[in-house]
């Protein structure tokens, strides 16, 4: 078992709040992501979770034991960092064992860890070498290979694919996530790479100027986001936002943005209508695989569909992502097969699934519906 | 243009260079030589003996050269250590006072050995250190320029190397001893010629602290053999400075880049 809670936990700077009242409970064997941008406080959460960090106020639970006043090495945690921390005059071999050679281990029993996780890793050709002698991947490889040897309660990584190309960040995903399954650890891990988030997380964190947003499975967090700010970090292309009115004509609610009107689905209506949100200010959410331009459906739901004029197309293989605008009004994304051609200045028409449309509060961005 | 500027700098740094090894030229010169042609100036060897080397290892001034080294590596290995603890101390750890300390340490640096030559020797020698090698020893250890290097270099040093060590399950010394000092050699090398060559040179703090002559280092028992009578007898003590600058031309040449790196350090920093 190994639990971690964050019971309202703080950490102050002298002037600023870099994390505010996180508070959460990371399950036994979780996969728990922070994400959010540059500066929202996911390193600062991570390191006082390691002991790097002093806790302003709060309290800190490993296995249900307080640990805000034990030190790192007490608190059986290992941490993977953004720039790996190899040590440059020491050997991979050394670099893996060090932990155990400084808790006393047999030689023995040190050698049969150390090449466990080396042939885990696929690190047995490199065991003699020193770090300066390879490859990002593989650094990346002994840092970790570092951290799995101790067989710790807790695994801490901070970015720790930021550093590599393109290709061998999606390998090394997979890697880690096999990882965690195989040692049946409980991870935390930092990112900003909402991919990294929705494909690795058992549960997503989603944190902003120090204040956690919402906590959720990546399904959750991608199709129900709490407010304007998940919705937009979450998910790439980037959901779309438009500005409108809810109005009621005869008995149908529909979202009204003056050059657009589209009628809100029943079971929405009902939820908005309930919260007595008819002629509020609203903002629209729509993820751009949710904007259609299948002939098909565009028959099947003539009232939810709209013309634009292509501005730009970016061929993704399988599919386009089409930047349009709408009326002059709204710039709008659209995630379609890449069928029919299209050139810059085209008109469009294209339907919405208003099914999956979010509602924003204008105001507080909190999402309605 | 490039090349005419290069040509006018290596003819100067030519020019500044044989003004430089002209007096260490004539010093060989002259200990081959008796003493009444001595002061012969011609460009070429005019005598080769050796007699005035065997008189200098007869007269027992090796022993001072023995005394030297020992004190120089002494003085220069314990300041090393202790020099890189407290730059680290100061760059790292968080303790009241340590801007006031840091301050106060540097301020040392402005004032001259002569100013506090005589307090210093009065507490010396009232700790019982005087005429021993200890007495030789403890007092040049503290270096305000050592530490300052020291402390330059570790606010410069990557946090996450320790940091990694700390989860690891290192304690602060571990971690300094393990990977701190380790990784220190750009800073203990250029610091290491320097303390040595400083303390190989020293003359006036040896002389004054110690009366014994078995324990005369390499200067005080140079000075000695120039003031000791009516007539210096320069051969003699020409072939003993050759001895005396043996070590420290030998330690120019093994460590030549070290050392220039030391100084470009010293000066960007
Ligand atoms: N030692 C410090 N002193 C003062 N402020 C700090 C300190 N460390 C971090 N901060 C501030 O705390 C906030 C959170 O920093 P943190 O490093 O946790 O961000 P992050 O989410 O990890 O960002 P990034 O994605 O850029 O790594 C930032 O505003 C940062 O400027
Ligand atoms: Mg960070």
């Amino acid at each position: 078992m190994s639990n971690v809670t964050l019971n309202h936990v703080y950490k102050k700077y002298d002037q600023i709040n870099a994390v505010k009242d996180f508070h959460l409970e990371i399950h036994d064997q979780e996969f728990l992501v922070l994400v959010g941008p540059s500066g929202c406080g996911k390193s600062t959460t991570l390191r006082m979770i390691a002991g790097l960090e002093e806790i302003s106020s709060g309290d800190l639970y490993i296995d249900q034991v307080r640990v805000n006043d034990v030190s790192p090495k007490a608190r059986d945690i290992a941490m993977v960092f953004q720039s790996y921390a190899l040590y440059p005059h020491m050997t991979v071999y050394e670099n893996m064992s060090f932990g155990l050679r400084l808790r006393k281990y047999p030689k023995t029993e040190i050698d049969q860890k150390v090449r466990a996780a080396a042939s885990v890793l696929d690190l047995e050709p490199f065991l003699d070498r020193k770090p300066n002698a390879l490859s990002g991947g593989q650094k990346q490889r002994v840092a970790l290979g570092r951290a799995i040897v101790r067989k710790p309660k807790v695994f801490l990584m901070d970015e720790p694919l930021s550093n590599l190309d393109a290709k061998l960040r999606v390998q090394m995903r997979t890697e880690i996530s096999r990882l965690h399954k195989q040692l049946g650890a409980t991870v935390i891990y930092v990112t900003h790479d909402q991919t990294e988030a929705l494909t690795m997380g058992d549960r997503i964190v989603v944190m902003k100027d120090g204040v956690v947003q919402q906590v959720g499975t990546p399904v959750e967090i991608y199709h129900n986001p709490t407010n304007r700010f998940v919705a937009s970090f979450i998910g790439s292309p980037a959901i779309n936002f438009i500005a409108g009115q809810l109005v009621t004509q005869g008995k149908q609610l529909y979202f009204n943005a003056g050059y657009i009107s589209f009628p809100i689905p029943t079971g929405k209506a009902k939820q908005l209508l309930e919260q007595s949100l008819n002629g509020k200010e609203i903002t629209l959410g729509i993820r751009p695989e949710a904007i259609y331009d299948d002939l098909a459906v565009i028959e099947a739901t003539p009232k939810q569909t709209f013309l634009a004029e292509v501005e730009m197309v970016e061929h993704m293989g399988a599919e386009y992502y089409l930047y349009v605008r709408v009326n002059d009004q709204s710039s709008l994304t659209a995630r379609v097969n890449a069928r029919h051609h299209y050139q810059i200045g085209d008109n469009v028409k294209l339907a919405i699934d208003m099914n999956k449309a979010h509602f924003f509060d204008r105001k507080s961005d909190i999402c309605l519906v | 243009m490039q090349s005419y500027n290069n040509r006018w700098i290596t003819i100067f740094a030519l020019v500044l260079g044989i003004i430089m090894v002209i007096p260490i030229y004539m010093m060989v010169l002259g200990s081959l030589r008796s003493a009444e042609h001595v002061f012969d100036i011609t460009l070429l060897p005019t005598q080769f003996q050796l007699s005035n080397y065997q008189e200098v290892v007869a007269s027992g001034f090796l022993r001072s050269v023995g005394n030297s080294l020992f004190i120089s590596a002494a003085v220069t290995v314990i300041a090393m250590l202790f020099h890189a603890m407290s730059g680290y101390a100061l760059a790292r750890l968080n303790f009241p006072g340590r801007k006031y300390i840091f301050a106060w340490m540097l301020s040392t640096l402005m004032i001259p050995l002569a100013v506090i030559m005589i307090p210093l020797f009065m507490i010396t020698k009232n700790l019982g250190m005087a005429n021993s090698y200890v007495g030789l020893i403890v007092p040049s250890i503290f270096n305000a320029y050592g530490v300052f290097l020291f402390r330059q270099f570790y606010l410069n040093f990557p946090k996450e190397l320790e940091e990694a060590a700390y989860m690891e399950g290192s304690s602060i010394a571990g971690t300094f001893f393990r990977i701190v000092l380790p990784l220190s050699k750009s800073v203990i090398i250029p610091l290491t010629v320097g303390f040595f060559l400083a303390n190989w040179n020293a003359y006036l703090w040896p002389l004054i602290i110690n009366q014994k002559e078995q324990l005369w280092v390499v200067q005080v028992a140079l000075a000695n053999a120039i003031g000791g009578g009516y007539t210096i007898p320069w051969n003699f003590v020409l072939a003993a400075s050759v001895i005396a600058a043996l070590p420290t031309m030998l330690l120019f040449f093994l460590l030549q880049r070290q050392i220039v790196d030391g100084i470009k350090m010293s000066g960007i920093k």
